[in-house]
């Protein structure tokens, strides 16, 4: 094989940082397989009932990937995502669409395809930038619509390791739904820096480059790239003395961290000595090898659904979730992990399911409620989690409990489980600390019983907050007040905390709160011992912990703890934090929100 | 993108059909994806049409919108 030469490429810098990976280039091939039939007048009621059907489908999807964002802190990123929810119910969307179906007597798919396809064409005569920008969120809303509608037509390739992906135009789903552990960074032919699939990338932080020709890359797929997305510049089969300057810049770049690197493996200490606990939210067997190298001290929160959204859960069985449980614990190595037991609802669904219609799926039939009417679901993955706790340290989590009754049917039901192996004469850990989430108000107002039963709590602050306020999280108009520091929020939290300390239980604090270094003052201010976030945050906040004297941060709390709003609290931290030094801040800007 | 939002939010419960028409170009003001189609740049002229009952508040209610430039409370 003959030594490839290195070419080197200039594109537009849109979403810093380094990569290094191996070049897939990602084809889409829509426009070949869309089928166009005519139909009878009768048909258009089944044809429009279709079109309806995927237009639901997509806003499931789009409600499922905005709970993920959102419990990733990429606050940017959820917003994007609900303008295309909404978009979703836009009259364009619908009406027209269904109009056209009628008048033209012809199958969905290839009506949705024209009316778009006219809508691009005008689109594109008017030139501005911003604009383009958002035919291209139209564009993107409706190839998914298109997925539903004729499934056939998805790209079916599957992703390497460490993918560098070139694709010739950059939608906010790609960016959204890339995992951070396989893709690498991203490459594009268009794709400015406003673009809604830039600002997700620089949400997540992986690097993205725009203004690559393909041209340039024909012939080398998998071979080595290395992407600076800070300067545009990506290089292809990089030579050694390349690879090596790269790989310095890269360092460079960890050594502005340098501080929060060198201190990963320490323990998190408060500036007068108070040991605090830091965990990592994982959802994938992948993002376990990220615990290490954080600084974590396990798995605060696993989320056991999200390694089965694909799968059918009625068919899944013991053993296969058996062996996946194994395999997390060994990447564990040792340390805790909690397993939050399978947190399904008609707007995170698994594959087959068939929820009823449900006029508020966030009050509805989910999670534990789901778990006590699919009793025999609930069984099979309580034996299989038993089955794994010998190769571990494992905890159980309960979603979702709305009382201390709720508890204790759920404990009956691990016993259940449990007697089952004992008779199968199969080996578990006997005990196992048990918990429950404090996410639904009740929970936290009857958490001094709560506190007698269980072994811990976790405060999920997203949802928390969501149901307390009466505010829909995912909704973008409202973002504004959503503001997370609440008054009443921080009364709950504080009479948790305080029950736990009563019965020497502990509190976690797991959801965006726990990941903003904003709020990590507050959060100790109120008795707060325990963190759980994506790995990503936790160098930050061992970081801002150590800048936080305990005491201090209970007396600011008493401060602010009786103003009026949320809005108000968070205007006197920010004022606080401004006083902190410059360098602080400038940490805490990187990672604000 | 927020005005637009906020436009088709004040125009969702609405009875009467409103359209905006600016150079020669007419969409429906109740559909934010037509909307963005018309990128009228700022301090452009637009038609405003509206036709039913609720006309005469609807006018009201846009007019001062577009005073205050739509912003957000």
């Amino acid at each position: 094989m003959t030594k490839q030469s290195e070419i080197v490429l200039s594109g537009l810098p849109v979403s810093s940082g380094i990569a290094l990976g191996k070049l897939f280039i990602l084809r889409e091939n829509d426009r070949l397989t869309i089928p166009r039939f005519s139909i009878e007048i009768e048909q258009v009621e089944g044809e429009i009932g279709r079109y309806r059907n995927a237009i639901s489908s997509s806003k499931e999807d789009l409600k499922q990937l905005q709970s993920v964002l959102s419990d990733e802190g990429a606050n940017e990123a959820c917003t994007i995502i609900d303008t295309h929810i909404q978009m979703l119910d836009d009259p364009f969307i619908t009406k027209t669409v269904e109009r056209e179906i009628e008048k033209q007597l012809q199958n969905t798919e290839s009506v949705f395809r024209a009316v778009i396809g006219e809508y691009e064409k005008q689109f594109n005569d008017r030139s501005d930038d911003f604009f383009k920008q958002r035919l291209i969120d139209v564009k993107d809303l409706s190839q998914r619509i298109l997925k539903h509608l004729h499934p056939s037509i998805e790209n079916k390739q599957a992703l390497p390791q460490n993918a560098v992906i070139f694709l010739k135009e950059l939608i906010p789903s790609h960016t959204a739904q890339a995992s951070v552990s396989k893709v690498s960074a991203f490459l594009a032919e268009k794709g400015g820096e406003t673009s809604h699939a830039a600002l997700i990338a620089r949400s997540k932080g992986i690097p993205f480059v725009a203004n690559i020709n393909e041209v340039d890359l024909e012939g080398h797929e998998n071979a080595s790239v290395i992407v600076d997305g800070s300067e545009g510049v990506v290089i292809v089969n990089p030579s050694e003395s390349t690879l090596s300057t790269y790989r310095l810049k890269q360092k460079k770049l960890e050594d502005q961290y340098e501080i929060l690197r060198e201190k990963v493996s320490e323990k998190a200490l408060t500036s007068d000595g108070v040991s605090i606990g830091l965990y990592a939210n994982i959802e994938s067997l992948e993002d376990m090898d990220t615990l290490s190298e954080k600084g974590a001290q396990g798995v605060g929160l696993f989320r056991s659904e999200f390694l089965f959204l694909h799968e059918d859960l009625y068919k899944l069985s013991e053993e296969e979730q058996y062996l996946i449980y194994i395999k997390i614990l060994n990447k564990a190595k040792g340390l805790p992990v909690t397993f939050r037991v399978f947190d399904f609802g008609s707007d995170k669904s698994f594959k087959g399911a068939n929820w009823q219609d449900e006029p508020n799926p966030a009050l509805g039939l989910r999670a534990i409620r789901f778990l006590f009417k699919e009793k025999e679901l609930f069984i099979r993955q309580l034996k299989a989690l038993l089955r794994s706790s010998q190769y571990g340290k494992i905890e159980l989590l309960f979603p979702f409990i709305v009382d201390l009754r709720e508890f204790l049917a759920a404990k009956d039901i691990l016993l259940e489980a449990c007697q089952a192996l004992d008779e199968e004469g199969v080996y578990y850990e006997k005990s196992i600390p048990l918990g429950v989430m404090i996410e639904v108000p009740s929970a936290a107002i009857m958490s001094d019983l709560l506190a007698k039963e269980v072994d811990f709590m976790s405060i999920g602050t997203n949802d928390l907050t969501q149901y307390l306020l009466a505010i829909d999280r995912g909704n973008a108009e409202l973002n504004t007040t959503y503001k997370q520091a609440h008054p009443s929020l921080l009364r709950l939290i504080k009479f948790v905390v305080t029950n736990g300390n009563l019965e020497n239980k502990q509190v976690h604090i797991c959801g965006e709160m726990a990941s903003s270094p904003f709020y990590t003052e507050l959060l100790i201010g109120l008795g707060i011992k325990n963190f759980s976030c994506a790995p990503r945050h936790l160098p930050v906040i061992k970081n801002r912990l150590e800048q936080i004297d305990t005491e201090e941060a209970k007396a600011f709390v008493q401060t602010i703890e009786n103003l009026p709003s949320g809005r108000a609290i968070e205007g006197v931290i920010s004022k606080r934090l401004e006083k902190a030094s410059k360098s602080q801040k400038a940490c805490l800007q990187n990672h604000q929100g | 993108m927020r005005p637009a939002m906020t436009i088709v939010k004040l125009l969702q419960e609405v009875s009467s059909t409103v359209l905006f028409t600016y150079n020669d170009y007419t969409v429906n003001a109740k559909s934010i994806i037509s909307l963005l189609f018309l990128s009228a740049a700022s301090n452009a002229i637009i038609e405003v049409c509206i036709e039913g009952e609720d006309a005469e508040s609807v006018m009201e209610n846009l007019s001062e919108g577009f005073s205050n430039g739509f912003l957000e409370t």
